[in-house]
């Protein structure tokens, strides 16, 4: 499976929300990251066909999205951003509804419920109404809904958000297991989510593709720009003031600062291994300062 | 507290749908007045309304002897002339001023003679009612019914010395008082823009989140309050102006905003003895009063529910059923009833048109009183359930 | 399940959908049974009568019926007078009672009949103007069924509540993105809600059409559907061709198609606004507004929109004018809709109606799925949206009654005396004629009536007493207007020891003034009814209203109105608190029970008039040369009480007055008849 962005670009109101995206998805997880109002949920959005695109096109195996027409839906599977879903409904009875419009037949329809529903850890809450799950509980409702037609590509718009920790593990290797062959687009800004399962990371900023790469060569990009520096109490705010802190951590008189810079920040500085959230700060950092 | 209410206004109040409504609703107002001026005034023909206008500056002002002989002199030949109905109805005959003699007659007897005539008897009209209620009070008293003796003396003390002493032009106040499609307008919009009030803290889950905050319990619910009062008040302050400014630019006239109430024959027996201008203003201060109570309402309803579908319906179905018990008390004797009802407030000339009175503690009390008093009573018990469920509310949650 | 099956849980289970709609049913079966009047109240109390002509006549105007109008009215006539001359020389004993009861048998025949012949001449008066289209029939079931054209809001409000979620709910939900990336969560759910709404609205639609249908049907009957729909007064002057059932079905056609652009409406506003509380509030407005801000009632017939069809009468209504009383002129209240405006307001409705269908597709469709050819279309949908808004009368107050009643007589209607006060009409100024009390002790003379604003109500002169409670009836006018107008009858209740009022029995006449909305009208044929009341009498439980030859009773809890008695014009009348008595066409003394509804003809008391006292009925003896005789109301003896015959008599407490018919002198004596002297 192979997903072309070919210049997609959305305005609203004049301003771009996307502007000429152009990026090509083969099988395997991808981490979509970006600041709030980046646009990853416009450009999820213009991917499963909620939103047109203003120019550009979108192809799948090097077919035009728009050819392939309510086809294209039989290949994905999408879980939206906050979802609620109807509260009146039972999980068990909803999942059937997905199923049914998803057009699956009715005799596998039951037990992909009923393996998703084992998948997400939901058994016991089959016949619970969705208006009375905790919000971890209706995102995993979603994750199900989401592979319910085992789709060929997995839309996945900030996943983990009201799931615990534990939950967020499964969560992360349920998705590895699931994207063999397959795509999995997963947009989010908690970097941990993708930190380990993301095949390629493709940073958006105010509409506009950043980078689009391994986590490896982003996390190799920052190498020799993060340092920790050590601070007193006395001189934080004009470090504060005047560096990109990653990272605050006081022990005893001490405060320890994980700082990116291009340059050796200052002269005690200790050079240290990168991350992904590092990364993250590198490139949209600026501006957003508490 | 008044940051809280300019927040509240702007969550609820500050919505282009809002806005768009009521201009929308301003121009169907302008429109349905311009409509009753068509189908009811005598002066929508554009030839009564330049025969008017040239007799008026003969007419208008002091009811004087002269002026009255004078009319009498135009009038009283018309009259003798079509009694037999055998007068030429030739279109514009040569001494006719409109299309025929029957026209002119009608002219005459409606626009000058009959409301002249009705002013310059007003004044022994009134005193025969305080004289009989002079009479009634001795009579009353000789049977010891203390509260008709003490209402006699009430009427007689309202009508004491009223008199109309000026002939103007009063068909704009007429059907101006007689106004009430723009009430509809009005409940209209405070139901929708109330709707929102309290669905949108839970549509947005932000109920559960004020009450964490210091100034998010009662003191919000106030501002809500207080900030839906402003938003009814503006709302009624602007189609109030608007129903005052169109009847007056489609009329034509501001003439009799200084005479008396009771030179309307529909306020012969008034409750008031206060100038036509007095009593716009007045009548729309209670017409605001009554769109609380209404507000107030909605509020509550909304409160109860978790989207607006089932208030909303409520809400509509509750201000028909108070309309409709509305009309079907008009002009009635019940006069508790129909005090009781929130809606007469909106509808207040059943209030002032005539002096009603309500035995309370063996005291007359006219009826606009016990009116407000009952809206007041409704307002609270509406004002401390909701109180009181907001409070319910905030600990049942807190407890959770 | 299926999708469709889905959306049916949700709409009926989930969203109260069924329960909204047993609601509506169940409230719309309980206003037809408390609410409906029949149109003309009069042809239900003269059933018989009236079916005995109508099956004569009934069908088309043709060259007889003129004829047989004429004769009929004459043989009326002609029956009265004859059997007045029987009743004379039989009364007179100039005739032997077989032979009388030979000769009037057939006249009463004809005279049973006379109300009935009344109002199909009222029939037979408007069909005469244009006898080519308009059918003698019975009316009351079509009239109920077809002659009105006011909102069902009822129906409005459950359109509303059924059809605002079916979107709205899904928006709620935050469901609507998520299902647009599902293959039958598209289009698809859009057409499948539609359809379901659609053919909900349609069934439901049907379901109220056959309701109503059956309910005219059960209570009146829907005879002659086929006779032409001018037969119908209200559609009189339409110059529609079309039968009474085609008539039905038209008007039931436009309501469906009406309900289903306000269904469209309602979907395309909900998917547009997305929220509950401003589709609810577009809608009404646009529903409301129209209907209760135009003027003239046929605007809303121009108006491309559901309204003109959910009120689809109106289109089958013909040119209506009003006389303009200031200008001498007829002013036309209603404009009959051309088939050329019926037909672009029609078609337009239609495009407006697939332009929100179309709309509705195109936002609940994904974008792959609406291919390359719909590319970079923009629909304002905006724009669009911005080019398209219990009491019959009122109660009467229960009274607490003392057990014994005063008489009360229609010949001294004017009068009544209690132990402390005469009250009577003063009739010494013509021109300011009034009910005064006479305070029998002192002799002062006092206005009954304590109102000190007596202007815009008449007080009629008419009063009925019981004990210490007089009782009087007013009108009550509008001056909102330039012209006045009736609004209100009322009963009031004085308790003449402190003379404190009391309104007993209050009804609403006025039909149009002084409405805010007109949600609460009269009926114009009740309001007629009061306007033409001559006197009243009462009891505990009702009040008794003499109309032309009718007595009527009024419920005083419910305020239902029967008519219990036809009489003779210009009979006395008399009421004891239960009985009452009146004269009929034979001269007979008929006695009324009012708590069993039974009627009996006192035997060998035949009078042209009588006065109810307390314990007897005083009357002109018809058999014995009009002498007054008294029957005892306890064991039904008769006393003579005069020698001569009496041209006219009344009496008081204490005494009878009564003109001697030889010599017209006026005498009095006491009221048991003893001391006759000379006045």
């Amino acid at each position: 499976m192979k997903v072309t962005f070919k210049g997609i670009s959305k305005q609203y109101k004049g301003k771009y929300a996307l502007q000429d995206f152009s990026a090509e998805l083969e099988n395997g997880i991808y981490g979509l990251l970006g600041t709030n109002g980046a646009g990853k949920t416009t450009l999820i959005n213009i991917f499963v066909g909620i939103l047109r695109s203003d120019t550009g096109q979108i192809l799948i195996n090097d077919v035009d999205a728009r050819t392939l027409g309510i086809e294209f839906l039989s290949h994905i599977g999408y879980l939206p951003q906050y979802p609620q879903f109807y509260k009146n409904f039972e999980v068990m009875e909803f999942l059937k509804y997905m199923c049914e419009l998803k057009q699956i037949p009715k005799s596998q329809a039951e037990k992909r419920v009923q393996e998703l529903l084992e998948i997400v850890n939901l058994s016991n809450a089959r016949h619970k109404k969705i208006g009375a799950l905790s919000g971890g509980m209706r995102q995993r409702v979603g994750i199900a809904q989401a592979m319910l037609n085992n789709p060929n590509i997995l839309i996945l718009d900030e996943p983990t958000a009201g799931l615990d920790p534990q939950e967020r593990i499964r969560f992360r290797n349920l998705i590895t297991k699931f994207s063999e062959n397959r795509i999995v687009l997963l947009a989010t800004h908690i970097v941990s989510d993708i930190e380990f399962i993301a095949n390629q990371v493709i940073l958006l900023k105010d509409g506009r593709l950043l980078k689009q790469d391994t986590p490896q060569a982003l996390v190799e990009g920052l190498k020799g720009k993060v340092w920790t520096v050590t601070a007193t109490e006395e001189a934080l705010d004009e470090k504060l003031h005047r560096l990109k802190i990653s990272n605050m951590m006081r022990e005893q008189n001490d405060i320890h600062l994980r700082v990116i810079d291009d340059e050796q920040p200052d002269v005690d500085a200790v050079n240290v291994q990168a991350n992904l959230e590092d990364v993250f700060l590198y490139y949209f950092g600026e501006g957003e300062q508490w | 507290m008044v940051t809280l209410i300019g927040y509240e206004w702007r969550k609820h109040f500050l919505k282009w749908t809002i806005v768009f409504a009521v201009a929308v609703f301003s121009i169907l107002n302008v429109l349905k007045i311009y409509s009753i001026h068509g189908g009811n005034s005598l002066l929508a023909d554009s030839s009564w309304k330049e025969l008017y206008s040239q007799m008026y500056g003969q007419f208008e002002g002091k009811i004087t002897d002269e002026k009255i002989g004078k009319l009498m002199k135009i009038y009283r030949p018309l009259e003798q002339q079509t009694a037999d109905h055998t007068a030429s109805t030739t279109y514009r005959n040569s001494n006719t001023q409109l299309s025929n003699v029957y026209e002119d007659f009608n002219f005459y007897r409606w626009s000058y003679v009959n409301p002249m005539k009705y002013a310059y008897d007003y004044k022994a009209y009134a005193h025969a009612v305080v004289t009989t209620a002079n009479e009634n009070i001795i009579f009353f008293k000789s049977l010891n019914n203390g509260y008709e003796a003490r209402k006699n003396a009430a009427v007689a003390e309202l009508f004491q010395g009223r008199t109309i002493t000026n002939f103007s032009y009063t068909e704009m106040y007429q059907y101006y008082v007689q106004y009430d499609f723009s009430s509809f307008l009005v409940l209209l919009i405070c139901l929708y823009g109330l709707m929102s009030v309290f669905l949108s803290e839970k549509e947005t889950e932000m109920d559960t989140l004020l009450l964490t905050t210091k100034a998010g319990g009662a003191k919000t619910v106030w501002a809500k309050l207080l900030a839906s009062s402003l938003f009814i008040c503006s709302i009624c302050l602007w189609f109030w102006l608007i129903d005052f400014v169109a009847y007056s630019w489609i009329y034509a006239s501001w003439d009799a905003a200084s005479s008396p109430i009771y030179v309307l024959e529909e306020y012969i027996h008034s409750a008031l003895n206060v100038s036509l201008g007095q009593y716009a203003a007045l009548s729309a201060v209670l017409k605001t009063f009554g769109m609380l109570f209404f507000g107030l309402a909605f509020l509550a309803l909304s409160y109860l529910f978790r989207n607006a579908l089932v208030p909303f319906i409520i809400g509509l179905l509750a201000l028909f059923g108070c309309i409709s018990l509305q009309e079907a008390y008009m002009d009635s004797g019940h006069i508790l009833v129909k005090t009781m009802n929130p809606f007469v407030l909106v509808v207040n000339r059943e209030l002032f048109h005539k002096a009603e009175y309500i035995p309370l503690w063996g005291y007359p009390f006219p009826s606009y009183i016990v009116a407000l008093l009952f809206s007041i009573l409704w307002g609270t018990i509406f004002l401390s359930g909701l109180m009181i469920s907001v409070r319910k509310n905030a600990l049942r949650k807190g407890g959770g | 399940m299926s999708v469709w099956k889905y959306e049916m849980k949700k709409m009926f289970i989930f969203q109260k959908g069924l329960l909204f709609i047993i609601l509506f049913i169940i409230l719309t079966m309980a206003s037809m049974i408390s609410l409906d009047r029949s149109k003309n109240p009069d042809i239900e109390m003269n059933a018989s009568s009236y079916s005995f002509y109508l099956k004569q006549v009934q069908g088309s105007y043709h060259k007889n019926t003129e004829q047989f109008f004429a004769s009929e009215a004459d043989k009326i006539s002609n029956a009265k007078v004859a059997l007045q001359e029987a009743s004379d020389r039989y009364y007179d004993g100039k005739m032997g009672k077989d032979e009388f009861l030979a000769v009037t048998g057939p006249m009463e025949n004809v005279l049973e009949h006379e109300k009935g012949f009344k109002l199909i001449y009222d029939q037979y008066t408007y069909i005469r103007e244009h006898p080519a289209n308009r059918y003698f029939m019975y009316t009351n079931g079509w009239d109920g069924l077809l002659a009105n054209e006011n909102l069902d809001l009822l129906w409005v409000v459950l359109l509303l509540l059924l059809i605002t979620p079916v979107f709205c709910f899904e928006y709620e939900s935050k469901m609507d993105t998520l299902l647009l990336t599902v293959q039958k969560g598209t289009r698809y759910h859009a057409i499948c809600k539609i359809s379901l709404v659609f053919l909900t609205v349609l069934i439901l639609s049907l379901a109220i059409a056959g309701i109503k249908y059956g309910f005219y049907q059960y209570k009146y009957g829907l005879f002659n559907g086929n006779y032409p729909l001018q037969s119908l007064p209200y559609f009189g002057t339409s110059t529609k061709e079309s039968s009474l059932n085609e008539a039905f079905m038209w008007i039931m056609a436009g309501k469906l198609f009406g309900s289903l652009c306000f269904a469209m409406l309602i979907l395309f506003v909900s998917v547009c606004l997305r929220k509950y509380a401003i589709t609810l509030f577009v809608c009404t407005a646009l529903i409301l507004i129209p209907y209760y801000g135009l003027r003239l009632e046929s605007t809303k017939y121009l108006l491309p929109g559901p309204l003109a069809f959910m009120v689809s009468t109106g289109f089958l209504r013909g040119n209506e004018y009003k006389n303009n009383p200031f200008k001498d002129q007829m002013e036309l209240i209603f404009r009959e809709v051309s088939l050329m405006s019926w037909s672009i307001v029609f078609v337009v409705t239609v495009c407006l109606s697939i332009g929100m269908f179309v709309v509705i597709l195109i936002r609940r469709t994904n974008v792959w799925n609406s291919g390359l050819r719909n590319h970079g279309r923009k629909v304002s949908t905006l724009t669009l949206i911005l080019c398209m808004m219990v009491t019959l009368l009122s109660g009467c107050n229960s009274a607490e009654r003392s057990q014994t009643s005063d008489s009360y007589n229609y010949s001294s209607k004017q009068s009544f005396e209690n132990s402390r006060y005469l009250f009577k009409v003063d009739e010494t100024d013509l021109k300011a004629i009034r009910l005064v009390f006479i305070d029998k002790q002192t002799g002062e003379k006092r206005n009954f009536v304590r109102n000190p604003m007596p202007s815009l109500t008449r007080v009629e002169n008419t009063i009925f007493g019981n004990g210490n409670d007089v009782y009087y009836m007013k009108y009550d006018s509008d001056k909102s207007g330039v012209i006045e107008d009736v609004t209100r009858f009322s009963i009031i209740e004085v308790d003449t020891t402190s003379f404190k009022e009391r309104i007993i029995f209050e009804k609403k006449l006025s039909t149009d003034k002084s409405m805010i909305l007109g949600l609460s009208k009269s009926n114009n044929q009740d309001a007629n009814f009061y306007l033409t009341i001559s006197s009243f009498f009462l009891d505990e439980h009702s009040l008794y209203f003499i109309g032309q030859n009718e007595i009527h009773r009024v419920d005083r809890l419910t305020g239902k109105m029967t008519v219990i008695l036809k009489i003779p014009a210009s009979t006395n009348v008399a009421f004891d608190g239960r009985m009452i008595y009146y004269v009929n066409d034979k001269s007979q003394m008929v006695k009324y029970d009012t708590n069993t509804d039974s009627e009996m003809i006192i035997p060998d008391l035949i009078t042209r008039f009588f006065i109810l006292t307390d314990t007897e009925l005083l009357f002109l003896n018809r058999k014995d040369q009009q002498k007054m005789y008294s029957m005892s109301l306890h064991d039904l003896t008769l006393r003579k009480i005069t020698g001569s015959s009496v041209q006219e008599f009344h009496c008081d407490k204490q005494y009878i007055y009564y003109v001697n018919k030889s010599d017209l002198q006026k005498h009095r004596m006491d009221i048991n008849g003893e001391n006759n002297i000379l006045q």
